[in-house]
């Protein structure tokens, strides 16, 4: 079974909500900066047209970003269709 | 991480106009490549925290290239000496995770062992450390200009 190819910006905040209690997020010119437990992922994509408020980005960034965070486990058990 | 990822060596080369200076950023890092969701996913290694995807491994390596320069550009916009630019700069490349290095290490052992090829791209060493470089430049000059060329290599 093929992994979904995109997420919603919505569904990837509220999987941050739970898995990374405590994170913050700030909008750059080009992308969201997402910060947790000392650690920075600085390439969320905006999503298309730039930042609209509940854009769809590709999930390979969620991704990276659940391993770059180190919050893995807990990404695939909220969002396991992106893997 | 899909089944089949390929361990890759890439360059970057960016001059970056930041608030009152312009800074030199060179760097060997390493990334994984899978072919994925329909087409080529690079998982950043050093850099850590960035992944670009394209229809093929050239589009995807150009994706992933043109992602390191927008991060670049946004450290630029929010750092406003050099010094605290390139401290910005050396954690976003030097910040990696155990994970992708597990499997980094594992699809350099297959490229080694002839299990694992990508017979259009060079082969480079695995041993060698990444390495990044933030500097001040001093002369503005127009030579300094440059375009995106070149394509990962393969670590082997």
């Amino acid at each position: 079974m093929s992994s979904a190819s995109t997420i919603r910006l919505s569904a990837v905040w509220a999987m941050l909500d739970q898995c990374a209690p405590g994170y913050s997020k700030e909008a750059k010119v080009h992308h969201w900066w997402v910060r947790y437990n000392g650690r920075t992922f600085r390439a969320l994509p905006l999503g298309a047209h730039g930042a609209r408020k509940d854009a769809e980005i590709e999930t390979g960034h969620v991704r990276k970003m659940a391993r770059h965070l180190l919050i893995e486990p807990c990404a695939r058990r909220l969002i396991a269709a992106i893997w | 991480m899909p089944k089949r990822v390929y361990p890759l060596i890439c360059s970057f080369s960016e001059n970056v106009v930041c608030s009152g200076f312009v800074a030199h950023v060179a760097a060997n890092g390493r990334a994984l490549a899978a072919e994925e969701d329909g087409g080529w996913w690079f998982y950043g290694l050093n850099p850590g925290g960035l992944a670009a995807a394209g229809k093929t491994l050239r589009e995807a390596h150009y994706a992933f290239r043109e992602g390191f320069r927008k991060v670049l550009f946004d450290i630029a916009s929010s750092t406003s000496a050099f010094d605290a630019f390139q401290a910005e700069v050396e954690s976003f490349f030097n910040e990696a995770d155990d994970a992708t290095l597990q499997d980094w290490n594992v699809a350099v052992r297959a490229v080694r062992s002839g299990e694992l090829s990508l017979d259009d791209l060079p082969r480079a060493s695995a041993d060698e450390k990444p390495t990044i470089t933030v500097s001040l430049v001093k002369k503005l000059q127009p030579s300094a200009n440059q375009t995106v060329e070149g394509s990962p290599a393969v670590a082997a």
